[in-house]
């Protein structure tokens, strides 16, 4: 360990001036390191919550507590002000030219993929075996309340896409109108979810049950696996509403909706490729 | 020293004790009798119907014994039993059964010919025990010959008095163990206060803990990885310790079977995701922003955020040892034990849970390394001037990108199947467990390359500048790499030969597998041509690299013999794939990265690792790891299982067990030197130049030794020979153009660039 290091650390606190990039300053003279707790509490409070869903424990709760506490004391630095954003953009092929934070963006959806590969292989794997004696999902649920969730999410994809195009283009109002329109969208989507599977596990007269079968596992897990995505994308569009309420967002530091988009994007299309027709459709 | 001793002496101590004596003898182990020879403990359920849950003062109880399963009945006897009570008396109700002195009920001689038995217990006339019943059975074919399939079992009940209060569960804490496991930890302790500077006040060591617990500094968190990773690595020995104190000899007790599936759990786990993959990310954190150039990595928060969550998801994993007893269900997890009514310890949730956390851990290293080396290089800093380190590090976490999110989700799949019952792995619904084979070996495979990529990138660096010369074939080594990786991800089926999957995918893994060898070769024959004819500086570095090669070879030439089904069908389960694995992990990854340890120090530091205690660390690292793992090449040829407990005598297997605990003590010891010689140099400091070796070829060593708080004071141009003018004092120099061929490009510019970088210090 290097004594000459500790020696001339700050002890904590220093924030990165610029806000609005989770990066460091490629070529700017200043040798001031980041120094946040941040990542420390968000651990903290995943471990406890982790832990007391698996011992069924009460202090979930503080866990979800001092997560959301980490969570905030690592957007804080970006929330309150707009700034400029000043992208640092790879230099070298084959990003030449594309800001890192978006080539994170895409590598983390490609983890995305994999996650979603595994569930669907899974079904695909059960489902092949059975042959005819498999009692597909769609054979439980209404398929008007699956259409009317497709149209939804599609719909808010072209709502996030216009709240970017407003930001682009300075229209404050027109981009808030595109983020609340989505969040409702999405949030909606979670509701008619929520009525799905409340009446197929408790008001017909066979349950159909995530415990009950492979068939109910396969579509319970793959779909829940999704309806998170769905419910974490709505909380970082409170986060992006948030800020935007605040004058957050303009034409030049509007990036984060984009690379947001990405992932919405990405959501909505896992629901209309694999999982909407595999679940709902055959 | 005195842990060693300690350890011998607990091994040796309980090996006197554990005579094999008849079902009523006193010292039994604990799956029950071995007094008829051969055959398996744990394949015939014991019944002991009749206990009261609560019992009344005094009153007479009826027992029923019987014995389920077994081999068929003939000759003379079919089956006997011990039952043993902590209150209460027994009483024989006929001539087939007795009471012996000690207050036990058995079987007699009339009694021997049959499998069911009843007998009368009269609860004590306290009314606030518990009384806790322990019964013995073994079922026998008659044969008497030492070869027979006997088989034998224990069943345990429970019976309290209407005052009782309601017993304590018995935790599984690794009990006997417990004072060495301790110990450990002291010496730990001790290794960190020596490591803490002289004539530091309290402001100090606050001050720099806080920094430590908020940096964002690549180099930081690449040394907080390290120092976490070597933690584990030291806690998975004790591990790897108890397992081999417990085979020391035969039919030992020194371990329950229960701690001995936890401690092998615990083993595996610690060694591949608490201690191998955080050493990888703690050197790649500090030493690949570096070599490319880069002042940090793409995203220092997240960077941040991957490493809290290692200690986050280590103490989940290990909380099992409150909770009666961690995870037990081997590193693998396989269902349908995984998620059987035996296992159900909050231990093995919370196992699952941890990984959980690591698997987040490691997708978020993997996107932030990829997104560093594909865009952050300093100028001049092409692909094919990457170093090899750099390279090992790029397809690593393309394997973690690809596979780590399989592993979380079936985990994931696994919990849910464990905490709410859903039906992926469960036969009863319809489920698979072979599915979950799957998914685990489709991440478990890249993996196993997931920690062997970078170790090939350190031998690289090392054995090219303790050679003084440039890697032979820079480019057929990033293409072996790729390979490698690529190929990964179509190999996991040779774990699951013996699964009953389909013959022609079982072929396709096989051809596959083979062709490992291929890439494989191509690096082993480069670092050959790298040394011959080098002039070779003989340091510690250099030796373990040396080391690695040696029995890396080894272990990837067993590795060909398990990658043949006909083969594997012999050998899968047995200690021979233990040694196959252990001189692949511990030959490969451990030798490469103590290695990388001796080589990256001065750059870390500031200063040099003493050689002396290096040369002894390495030797007896060497030596303690051959004599450990050699001897089970032999122990699976004679086909002893793999995560079993017990061994029986005269079947051969006692002087090869022997050798390989003794081997292991020499390696924990030759481990501890480590630890010894980091005190020792901090105290004694050589202090290392800017380029430590005098020779190395990337960016690392242009910046100073220790690096600035941002890594370079001014980021530099890497350009190579053709691109530079000659500076005006090295006109007309000699070394204009030395010895590398005109086709020679890339490994060996950044030497040759150095000292013409543009604004390096």
């Amino acid at each position: 360990m290097s004594d000459a290091a500790m020696a001339t650390a700050p002890a904590g606190g220093a924030h990165e001036a610029q806000a609005g990039a989770d990066l460091h300053h490629h070529d700017e003279e200043h040798t001031e390191g980041i120094y946040t707790i941040a990542p420390l509490v968000v651990s903290l409070g995943l471990a406890v919550a982790a832990t007391s869903l698996v011992l069924r424990s009460p202090l979930i709760f503080l866990g979800m507590g001092i997560f959301s506490y980490g969570a905030w004391l690592w957007l804080r630095e970006y929330l309150p002000t707009r700034a400029d954003e000043h992208p640092v953009v790879s230099t070298h092929a084959p990003f030449a030219g594309i800001e890192v934070r978006k080539v994170g963006i895409w590598l983390f959806l490609m983890t995305e993929m994999m996650v979603f590969s595994s569930l669907v292989s899974t079904y695909v794997r059960y489902r092949l075996e059975a042959g005819a004696d498999w009692v597909p999902a769609a054979s439980h649920q209404d398929l008007f309340l699956g259409s009317l969730n497709t149209f939804i999410l599609l719909s808010s994809s072209f709502t996030l896409a216009t709240a970017l195009d407003a930001a682009r283009h300075g229209k404050q109002q027109r981009m808030m109108y595109g983020l609340v329109i989505t969040l409702m969208c999405g949030v909606a989507f979670l509701l008619i979810k929520a009525v799905e599977w409340y009446e197929m596990i408790y008001l017909e007269p066979e349950p159909f049950t995530p415990w009950g079968s492979v068939e109910g596992t396969t579509f319970y897990v793959t779909t829940g696996t999704h309806g998170g995505h769905v419910l974490g994308g709505v909380i970082v569009l409170g986060y992006l509403i948030y800020k935007g309420a605040n004058r957050g967002w303009g034409p030049t530091n509007s990036n984060s909706i984009e690379y947001f988009g990405l992932y919405w994007h990405f959501v909505d299309i896992i629901w209309a490729l694999p999982v909407f027709p595999f679940f709902y459709l055959i | 020293m005195a842990v060693c001793l300690l350890l011998v002496l607990g091994a040796v101590a309980p090996a006197s004790l554990s005579l094999s004596g008849g079902i009523s003898s006193p010292t039994l182990p604990a799956e029950g009798c071995t007094c008829h020879g051969g055959g398996k403990p744990g394949a015939v359920t014991p019944h002991l119907d009749g206990v009261p849950s609560q019992y009344e003062p005094s009153k007479v109880y009826q027992l029923n014994i019987s014995i389920e399963g077994g081999p068929p009945i003939g000759g003379v006897n079919a089956g006997g039993f011990n039952l043993a009570a902590t209150g209460g008396a027994f009483l024989s109700l006929n001539e087939t059964t007795q009471v012996f002195p000690s207050g036990e009920i058995g079987h007699t001689t009339a009694g021997n010919n049959q499998r069911a038995w009843v007998v009368q217990w009269t609860a004590p006339a306290e009314t606030d025990k518990v009384v806790d019943f322990r019964l013995l059975t073994n079922a026998v074919d008659g044969s008497a010959s030492p070869d027979a399939p006997d088989q034998w079992n224990r069943a345990t009940a429970q019976s309290m008095g209407p005052d009782a209060s309601a017993p304590t569960t018995s935790t599984e804490l690794i009990d006997g163990p417990t004072a060495f496991v301790l110990l450990a930890m002291a010496m730990l302790a001790i290794v960190v206060y020596a490591l803490i500077p002289k004539g530091w006040s309290k402001e100090d060591f606050y001050q720099t803990i806080w920094a430590y617990l908020t940096t964002t500094d690549h180099k930081r968190v690449g040394m907080l990885y390290i120092a976490t990773g070597f933690a584990f690595f030291f806690l998975g020995g004790i591990m790897a310790l108890l397992i081999r104190v417990q085979l020391a000899f035969p039919e030992n007790d020194f371990l329950s079977p229960s701690q001995y599936n936890q401690a092998f759990t615990m083993h595996g786990t610690t060694m591949i995701f608490l201690a191998a993959m955080p050493i990888i990310f703690g050197f790649a954190n500090f030493v690949v922003p570096l070599q490319i150039g880069a002042r940090d990595l793409a995203f220092p928060r997240i960077n941040a955020l991957g490493y809290w969550l290692l200690p986050a998801g280590a103490s989940i994993i290990y909380l099992g040892l409150f909770t009666g007893g961690t995870g037990d269900v081997g590193w693998t997890g396989y269902p349908p034990y995984s998620e059987s009514p035996t296992s159900q310890s909050p231990g093995t949730q919370l196992w699952v849970m941890g990984q959980v956390l690591l698997g987040i851990s490691s997708t978020l290293t993997g996107v932030n390394f990829i997104a560093t080396i594909m865009t952050l290089r300093a100028p001049g800093v092409t692909l094919l001037r990457v170093p090899l380190f750099t390279w090992s590090i790029l397809i690593t976490v393309f394997l973690l990108l690809l596979a780590i999110p399989v592993l979380t989700i079936a985990l994931v799949m696994l919990l849910l199947d464990r905490l709410i019952g859903t039906a992926f792995f469960d036969p009863s619904k319809g489920g698979d467990p072979v599915l979950w084979q799957h998914l685990f070996w489709y991440f478990g495979h890249p993996e196993v390359y997931i920690v062997i990529i970078p170790a090939f990138g350190v031998v690289s660096e090392v054995t090219a500048t303790m050679a003084r010369r440039p890697i032979f074939g820079y480019r057929s080594m990033v293409y072996a790499l790729v390979g490698l990786g690529a190929l990964s991800y179509i190999v996991w089926g040779h774990h699951m030969f013996t699964s009953g999957a389909n013959p022609l995918f079982r072929f396709l893994v096989m051809f596959t597998t083979m062709l490992v060898a291929v890439p494989t070769g191509i690096k082993i024959f480069n670092w050959l041509a790298t040394l011959t004819g080098g002039a070779l500086v003989l340091n510690t570095a250099l030796l373990f690299s040396v080391g690695f090669i040696a029995t890396f070879t080894m272990g990837g030439i067993s590795g060909m013999f398990l990658a043949s089904i006909p083969i594997d069908l012999h050998f899968h389960d047995t200690y021979f794939v233990v040694a196959h694995f252990h001189y692949v992990l511990f030959g490969g990854t451990i030798f490469a990265f103590l290695s990388a340890v001796y080589y990256w120090y001065p750059k870390i530091t500031g200063h040099f690792l003493n050689e002396r205690i290096g040369l002894v660390h390495f030797l007896g690292t060497f030596v303690g790891f051959n004599v450990t793992f050699y001897p089970m090449h032999e122990l699976g040829l004679l086909g002893m299982p793999r995560r079993t407990a017990f061994y029986v005598a005269g079947r051969g297997l006692e002087f090869d067990n022997l050798l390989a605990t003794v081997g292991a003590f020499i390696l924990a010891v030759s481990s501890a030197l480590l630890a010894v010689n980091i005190v020792y140099s901090r105290r004694n400091r050589v202090q290392a130049k800017d380029d430590a070796w005098e020779s190395g070829w990337s960016l690392e060593w242009v910046t100073s030794s220790p690096p600035p708080e941002h890594s370079f004071l001014k980021i530099p141009t890497l350009l190579v020979q053709s691109e530079v003018e000659p500076l005006p004092e090295e006109q007309g120099s000699p070394e204009a153009n030395p010895a590398i061929g005109s086709g020679l490009t890339a490994a060996a510019l950044p030497k040759r660039s150095r000292r013409r970088t543009k604004g390096s210090p």
